[in-house]
């Protein structure tokens, strides 16, 4: 990131995913052709603005009319669009603003046409942010960021013309830092000025935060772990379609709704294996940084990489939190603790399990021995208690049993 | 730079945007299809034609965060999406502003109007499915349909097919950290199918006390259907980026400390249903709920378990 940064703001991940899932529907629509014009993939982005730090918790899609013939901005912005969406969105989330717009680009870069757009959202908010979405994630860190940029508004101030396109230019290097964006203003009451000056508002670029709320937190984490990448999940259902295309099929599948249950794609991975290979990966990510810092704090002493102190410090103070715990015995205890309650509680549920498992087996060779012997005298007396099939375990399990017996009464019945 | 080098900017490459072809199928409406797939109307000659949902991050993350918002309150919206075989795929999802009381939820006037002006908008903006279905939330007592939510969804499935239920639990969802969602059809009035072994199959569940009986007389006039979840490979990209954010947390939680309370309710709750399971076996509890719900429990608790040794060895230093 840049040094000139001017404040930050807080990029919550459903808007992420939002940009995301709106460029994956316009190319697989403009790559079906279903799309008259060139598809622009760009929305409005909705937050909350306090003094330094901007908040983005929500977007939604603009929409951009083609202007014809091709003049300077070939797109302009659907205004009627542009509020209704705003004051419905407004009616259920009260408390976010429009605060800016997202368009998705093959880099993080301004570019004259991104920035031609800007001037039509500034003149709905003359302090929008610009998000731009890069579709190339490519970064500079080597793909540890994510990928896109934020820029702020700043307010208009004069500067020379020739300053405007040579910044434009600038951006086809790679030079990602210090490259300065000027929009020009198009108030309409600027006082006019010389012939190479303009009234342009700056762009600056913020730093990127990443926060989500709880929920939002447990739902991505939900997409990143359980979710499946399209390829597995809906050919799956295609199959299903094509099995069940026939009305035999159907009527098959009507009759038995166990085998349906046999059928369906069992998860292969329990939740347990889940959960391992997330604090698994999580363990890994914390190696590789661990790595990250032992080949700069080896550089450094080979000479190979700038001496640091402000990183050094950070490095020296992660090893000293490094045992956290060392023969503390109120945190042994602790431990102690929650292993006997980890035992009781896996004890418990084997034996609840087990005393169901023991109940069925009774019922079922009560059934099946009745109905063998001769129908007219039950084999085991129901009503007496400790008979053969009448396990202790199970009826101090289940209270006395009694609802073993009223089964049983029922199997009478039956017959 | 003149205007058609500008222009060339926004043509999105779609070697740029990755796609797979399952991502192109998914992600791309194709009307004729839907219709024809429709016009055959499977649901008439089997009422559980449907079996599984599919539903993409997007409408995941904005059905939780919805329902989440709503704290206490049951809060409700609509689902977008499409029909592919036996499978409905929900790819979108919008808030309706309508707030019910506790398992009372209704979409009345003003929001109808808001939901046609939505759905308006939506279409001029690119998203060509159609309402696909309804979700709402039921904060803290489970993910299944009560007796009106069973009717507004008959009624729905009478004139709006295909249309499909989600509940979501905020609560459990929030305590359990893992995402409680359950999605549902009603059968057609006066369909008798032999109900009572499928809710005890896979009607997994765990209803409180108090609401167990508007549970067990609604339980078998919907079914459950298979909830899978997917994402495109953009936003899996994605979920790597931001998982380089967000592994800490992974780490540094534990779910026996932020669950440990609701482990504990959890437990009670159980212990409650076995006493009434001894006492009388006909009262909507059965024997496999209970080993279901003791297994979860077990297992919740040993995955925390797991965790503390993990880290145990990683910090431990012995």
């Amino acid at each position: 990131m840049t040094p000139r940064t001017s404040g930050t703001v807080v990029v919550h991940p459903l808007v992420l995913l939002n940009i995301s899932e709106h460029t994956t529907r316009t190319a697989a629509q403009s790559k079906a052709g279903s799309l008259a014009n060139a598809p622009l993939v760009c929305g409005a982005l909705l937050g909350r603005q306090l003094e330094n730090q901007a908040e983005v918790f929500l977007s939604f899609e603009l929409k951009f009319n083609a202007r014809d013939g091709a003049g300077a901005a070939p797109y302009e912005l659907d205004d009627r669009h542009f509020l209704t969406r705003t004051d419905q969105m407004k009616q259920i989330f009260p408390e976010d603003e429009f605060i800016g717009w997202y368009v998705v680009a093959s880099s993080t870069q301004v570019t004259p046409a991104i920035a031609a757009l800007h001037q039509q959202i500034m003149r709905a908010l003359p302090t929008a942010l610009l998000l731009v979405f890069d579709t190339a994630f490519e970064t500079s860190d080597g793909g540890a960021s994510l990928p896109l940029a934020v820029y702020d508004t700043l307010p208009p101030t004069r500067v020379e013309r020739a300053k405007l396109q040579l910044n434009f230019g600038a951006d086809c290097g790679d030079s990602t830092a210090a490259v300065d964006y000027y929009v020009e203003s198009t108030s309409d009451d600027a006082i006019p000025l010389e012939v190479d000056t303009v009234w342009a508002s700056h762009l600056v670029p913020l730093r990127i935060a990443i926060d989500s709320g709880e929920a939002e937190r447990v739902a991505i984490e939900h997409v990143a772990n359980v979710a499946r990448p399209t390829t597995m999940a809906i050919m799956q259902g295609e199959e299903t379609a094509g099995g069940a295309g026939s009305s035999t099929k159907v009527a098959e599948g009507q009759e038995s709704g166990q085998e349906s249950g046999q059928n369906a794609p069992v998860e292969l991975t329990s939740r347990m294996a889940t959960f391992l290979s997330s604090q698994r990966n999580a363990v890994d990510m914390l190696h590789r940084d661990i790595t990250v810092l032992k080949a700069y704090v080896g550089e450094v002493i080979s000479g190979a990489a700038p001496f640091d102190p402000q990183i050094m410090q950070l490095v020296h103070r992660v090893l000293c939190n490094r045992p956290v715990v060392q023969n503390d015995e109120t945190f042994d205890l602790v431990m102690m603790q929650e292993e006997t309650n980890f035992h009781m509680t896996a004890y418990l549920a084997n034996i609840t399990t087990t005393a169901s498992v023991v109940r069925n087996l009774a019922q079922r060779s009560n059934a099946a021995l009745s109905a063998a012997r001769n129908k007219h005298q039950p084999y085991v007396n129901v009503n007496r208690e400790g008979g053969m099939y009448d396990g202790g375990g199970i009826s101090s399990m289940f209270g006395g049993g009694g609802g073993r017996q009223g089964r049983h009464r029922g199997f009478g019945h039956f017959r | 730079m003149d205007s058609a080098d500008a222009l060339r900017l926004f043509e999105l490459d779609n070697n740029v945007v990755p796609l797979s072809t399952s991502d192109e199928k998914v992600y791309c409406y194709d009307g004729r299809l839907q219709r024809d797939q429709l016009d055959k109307r499977p649901w008439r000659t089997d009422p559980r034609y449907y079996r599984k949902v599919e539903i993409s991050s997007i409408a995941l993350v904005k059905m939780v965060m919805h329902a989440r918002s709503g704290g206490d309150i049951e809060v409700m919206g609509l689902m977008l999406g499409k029909v592919v075989g036996q499978t409905m795929v929900v790819l979108d999802a919008f808030a309706l502003p309508v707030e019910g009381t506790e398992t009372r939820v209704n979409a009345h006037h003003e929001s109808y109007e808001y939901m046609v002006q939505y759905l308006e908008q939506c279409q001029a903006a690119g998203r060509e499915e159609p309402v696909i279905g309804w979700y709402h939330s039921h904060p803290g007592y489970g993910c299944w349909l009560s007796g009106i939510d069973v009717e507004t969804q008959m009624l729905n499935q009478k004139f709006q097919e295909p249309f499909l239920a989600v509940v979501i639990d905020p609560k459990r969802t929030m305590s359990a950290g893992k995402v409680d969602l359950g999605a549902f059809r009603s059968f057609p009035e006066g369909h008798t199918a032999a109900k009572s072994q499928e809710t005890d199959s896979d009607g997994f569940q765990s209803v409180p006390l108090n609401k167990i009986e508007d549970f067990g007389v609604h339980a078998d006039k919907y079914y459950p259907l298979e909830v899978g979840y997917f994402k495109s490979s953009l936003d899996q990209r994605l979920m790597e980026r931001l998982w380089r954010k967000h592994w800490v947390t992974t780490l540094s939680q534990s779910p026996l400390i932020t669950n440990g309370e609701f482990t504990t309710l959890k437990m009670l709750e159980l212990a409650e249903k076995i006493n009434i399971f001894s006492k009388d076996a006909k009262r909507n509890v059965s024997s496999g709920q209970i080993i279901r719900e003791s297994d979860a429990i077990a297992e919740e608790v040993s995955q925390g378990y797991a965790s503390n040794m993990i880290k145990r060895r990683l910090f431990g230093g012995t």
